[in-house]
Parts: C-alpha cells; sequence; structure tokens
C-alpha cells in the first residue's frame, strides 16, 4: 500500500454507516487521532472511524482540504473556518463538535464550539433545555428564585425559533 | 421522525467536557440565564473552576475586553465601556454598555473586578459585569487627616489592585502618603478579600511614589513608578511588590534613554512601559525574563509616531487608550480595560 516516493499519499476513511472517503494524508493528520494510526502503522487500507457518521466526515475532510491549502497565515485560516461554519444548523454544529473531539482536532473544536456559543447567546432557557436535551429539575418555585436573582438576564432574549 | 430522534439523542450525549468547552465561551450574561437550565448547570457555573477556566478563555477574547469611558462631567457621572473588538472593527462606536455606578475613579483593575473610588475615602470592589459590588471599609488609620475633612491637603492614596495566586485571594493595598511630616511619611495597608480586613505592612521607603498613578498588575506583582526625589521630576524607578510575598522589588527601567511621560501597562501579561521620545513619538518596552536567567531585560518592541496615536487625556497629560498586542500586528493604546468575569467580589462560592 505504501505510495511511492514524491507522490501524495492518500488515506481511505471510513465512517460509521459504511460509506468511505479518500482524502491526502497531508490534509487527514491534522487530526490527532489519524496522525497516530498513521504513525503506528495502521493505516494501511482501511482506517475505521466508528464514531463519525457519513454526512459528518464528508463535512469534516471538507474542512481538512480547505484549511490545509491555506498557507500558515492565521488570519486567513480563520476566516475559513468562519466561512466554513456560517451556514451550519445548530445539529449539525454538535455533530461537528462531537467528531473534533474524537478525531482530536484542537483547532476545528474550538472554532465550532465557539460557534455553537455565538448561537446560544442570545437563545431562551427552554431552547436551552431543549437542544441539548435537558430536563428541568427545578420545581416552579426554585426555579423562579434562580430567575428572579437573575432577572436582568433575561433581557433582549430571542424569541424561539425551534417551535 | 427516525432522523429528529437519532438527532436529539446526539445532542443529550455530548459529553460534559464538550459542554464546557461550550459554556467557556459564552458571555457572562448568557451564562447566568442559563443557571435556570437545571440544577447541574447552575452548580457548574456557580463553581469557582469553572469561573477560572471561563476567566482564561475570555482574556484572549477581544469581544470579552471592555474599555471604559467616564464621563467626567462631576455632577452626572456615568461609566459606560465598549468591547475592544468593536473598537477594532469600527472606530465609531455606536453600542456602549451603560453601568449604574455613580464613581469617582477607576484605581485597578484584575480578572474582571474593577476598585473603583466613590468618594475621597470609600471603595468598591465591583465586577460590573455580574453587577455585584461590595464596600470595602477604609483602613483604620491614626493619621489625624485621615479622617478630617480637608485630609488632602495633608495626604495622598496610591492603590493597587492584585490577585494572589498562592491564597486565591484578591488584595487591594493602599499606600497612604503624609506630605506633612519630613520625608513623606507612608502608611502601607493589604486588603484581603477573603479577611474582609485591612493589615498593616511594611513600607516602602526607598523611594517616592508618583501620587497620580495606580499599581500595575502584572505576573502576581503589583508595579508603580517611584521618584528619588519627590521635588525633582527626574531620576524614577519601578517598584514591585510580589502579593504572596509582600516584599518589595526594585525593576530598572529600561536605560540609556530620556522618557518623558513614562507609564506602566499590562501588555499580554508582561510588564510594559510607554515613554515619549524628545520628538513626541512613543516608544513601547516591554520586560522579558530570559529562561533560567535571574535578570530582567527591556526590549523596545515598537516605536509609533504621534500622528499614529490615540490619545486619552489624564490630568493635563495625554496617554495612550489601549495598548495590546494582537496575532497581526501592533494596535491602539491603554486606559482601563476589563475583561467579562464571573469572579465575585464577595468571595467563593465553594
Amino acid at each position: 500500500m505504501a505510495a511511492e516516493t514524491g507522490t501524495p499519499t492518500t488515506l481511505t476513511l471510513k465512517s460509521n454507516d459504511d460509506e468511505l472517503f479518500s482524502v491526502a494524508e497531508s490534509a487527514a493528520i491534522l487530526s490527532v487521532t489519524i496522525r497516530n494510526m498513521v504513525e503506528d502503522g495502521c493505516a494501511g487500507g482501511v482506517i475505521p472511524l466508528d464514531n463519525v457518521d457519513g454526512k459528518t466526515l464528508a463535512s469534516v475532510i471538507t474542512y481538512m482540504n480547505g484549511i490545509s491549502a491555506i498557507p500558515a497565515d492565521e488570519e486567513k485560516k480563520k476566516s475559513y473556518r468562519d466561512k466554513f461554519l456560517s451556514d451550519k444548523d445548530f445539529e449539525t454544529l454538535a455533530d461537528m463538535v462531537l467528531a473534533a473531539n474524537y478525531l482530536n482536532m484542537s483547532c476545528l473544536m474550538d472554532a465550532v464550539s465557539a460557534k455553537i456559543a455565538q448561537v446560544m447567546e442570545k437563545k431562551s432557557v427552554g431552547w436551552v433545555r431543549r437542544k441539548f436535551g435537558i430536563e428541568n429539575d427545578y420545581t416552579p418555585e426554585e426555579e423562579a428564585a434562580v430567575k428572579e436573582e437573575h432577572k436582568w438576564t433575561f433581557e433582549g432574549v430571542e424569541t424561539d425559533d425551534d417551535n | 421522525m427516525a432522523t429528529e430522534e437519532k438527532r436529539s439523542k446526539t445532542l443529550d450525549h455530548l459529553p460534559q467536557e464538550i459542554i464546557e468547552e461550550i459554556l467557556y465561551k459564552l458571555p457572562v450574561k448568557s451564562l447566568f440565564r442559563f443557571k435556570c437550565v437545571s440544577k447541574r448547570w447552575r452548580f457548574l457555573i456557580s463553581s469557582k473552576k469553572f469561573a477560572q477556566h471561563h476567566l482564561k478563555k475570555s482574556r484572549t477574547n477581544l469581544s470579552r475586553q471592555k474599555l471604559i469611558i467616564l464621563n467626567s462631567d462631576v455632577i452626572n457621572r456615568s461609566f459606560r465601556s465598549c468591547s475592544l473588538q468593536t473598537l477594532i472593527e469600527n472606530s465609531n462606536v455606536a453600542s456602549f454598555d451603560h453601568h449604574r455606578m455613580d464613581l469617582r475613579t477607576v484605581l485597578g483593575s484584575c480578572n474582571g473586578l474593577l476598585l473603583v473610588s466613590v468618594d475621597v475615602r470609600n471603595l468598591i470592589l465591583w465586577n460590573p459585569t455580574t453587577r455585584q459590588a461590595k464596600n470595602i471599609s477604609p483602613p483604620e488609620n491614626r493619621s489625624r487627616y485621615f479622617y478630617s475633612d480637608d485630609f488632602i491637603d495633608g495626604g495622598s492614596f496610591v492603590y493597587g489592585l492584585g490577585y494572589d495566586e498562592s491564597t486565591e485571594d484578591y488584595k487591594v493595598v493602599c499606600f497612604f502618603v503624609e506630605y506633612e511630616k519630613p520625608h513623606n511619611t507612608t502608611t502601607t495597608m493589604i486588603y484581603s478579600r477573603r479577611a474582609n480586613s485591612w493589615k498593616r505592612v511594611e513600607s516602602f521607603e526607598k523611594g517616592f511614589f508618583r501620587l497620580d498613578i495606580c499599581g500595575t498588575f502584572v505576573n502576581g506583582k503589583l508595579h508603580w513608578m517611584t521618584e528619588e526625589d519627590k521635588n525633582k521630576r527626574g531620576r524614577w524607578d519601578i517598584v514591585s511588590l510580589d502579593l504572596a510575598e509582600e516584599k518589595y522589588e526594585m525593576v530598572g527601567p529600561p536605560q540609556s534613554r530620556t522618557h518623558y511621560r513614562p507609564r506602566l501597562h499590562d501588555l499580554g501579561g508582561c510588564l510594559s512601559l510607554t515613554s515619549f521620545d524628545r520628538n513626541l513619538d512613543m516608544d513601547v518596552w516591554v520586560m522579558t525574563k530570559k529562561c533560567g536567567e535571574a535578570e530582567y531585560s527591556w526590549t523596545r518592541v515598537w516605536k509609533l509616531c504621534c500622528d499614529m496615536m490615540l490619545y486619552g487625556h489624564r490630568g493635563n497629560t495625554v496617554c495612550p487608550l489601549w495598548l495590546t498586542r494582537i496575532e497581526n500586528g501592533d494596535i491602539v493604546f491603554e486606559a482601563k480595560i476589563f475583561v467579562e468575569s464571573l469572579v465575585s467580589p464577595f468571595g467563593d462560592q465553594q
């Protein structure tokens, strides 16, 4: 499987729903998880990524290719990341953050979690509970008391867009 | 429906460390609101550890750092702030936060807490972001000037606010300088947030404090400028006070150059000095310590022509408005900046 000297090595990645993707090794090793596999010699053949589905992996690979094509210019990389994440919905972002965590890609992890925070910033408490699947374990009295304590933080909250 | 179920399941299973990573990037206002989400979130957001991580992230985020703008109108005093990000993106700043605090002046800024004075004697430790404020009663002082109405004629205060990492405590240093006695007698007191009280400590005796300048907190130490002779504005020096050991140390300023209107700053965690040369161009110096060496050295990092600068007025002199180093270059300048933080003026909740 070893590539000839001078030609770029290509890796094959497999998602948990059995989709196969080809990606240049130089781009794929942005993922520390993949880099470790390559260094340990486990990258011959197909690399199974059991925690990432095909749709998310395709997106991550687009990012890997895009960001590795940019020379060392932090400003340009940042604007690429901003543009890459600008049209992603909340669910996609959540899938991406899980994938970035599993693949150990700190720059993507940082950018996606910042984007999620940006989306959440002006949302209501109810919106956050629904999106994160969190059960309200306050009694109505307790919740009212916590809310009363931080009343000013409920100014300027957006109307929920998920109903 | 099937995808819907799968998706909400994904979000349910976001590991705790990822949720925390996301929350660290939220502004304080959102975090306070999200204490209502669940008891677990409330516990998390209220914890000291969370506040520390959040502060660390906020320090490197220009949107979370705020420039303080004081209205100098004596009758109608007010305080506004705007984020440094806004300043960089658009110099015609339109979005200010208005803060309700009738303050006289800002005497120190550290980890999101401001030390402000509301009148000549009374101090407040205030987090403008969380809107928590704590009155600090003035230190006991035997000076007859201290409690009299005209004590400003007889003495003056020099302050500093800093954080002592060894005890995880915020400390206010107050030098009370009396003019009348020979050699400007100085009484030095340190206030501890934890103890909520003042104690008297040894005074610095090798020079005179410049009275109009508050301490600059960098790396566990507060720094002030001192003069050899209070009557001659000439040779000056820098003294540091280690907040853990409560010991003074002299820090030599950059040599071989005449400095006009020197000022100390915190530049990304390094002690920095700005001064003007004869042409009124500004030099920006940074103090660095080489690995393994005990000696500090000063490096001039920028020279700025005077027409590049944005000035603010302080007394009858001009000083740079804001000074910071961002990834891609040399940007504008210093006034008082505070970072958005969850740090409580009252002490730790757990």
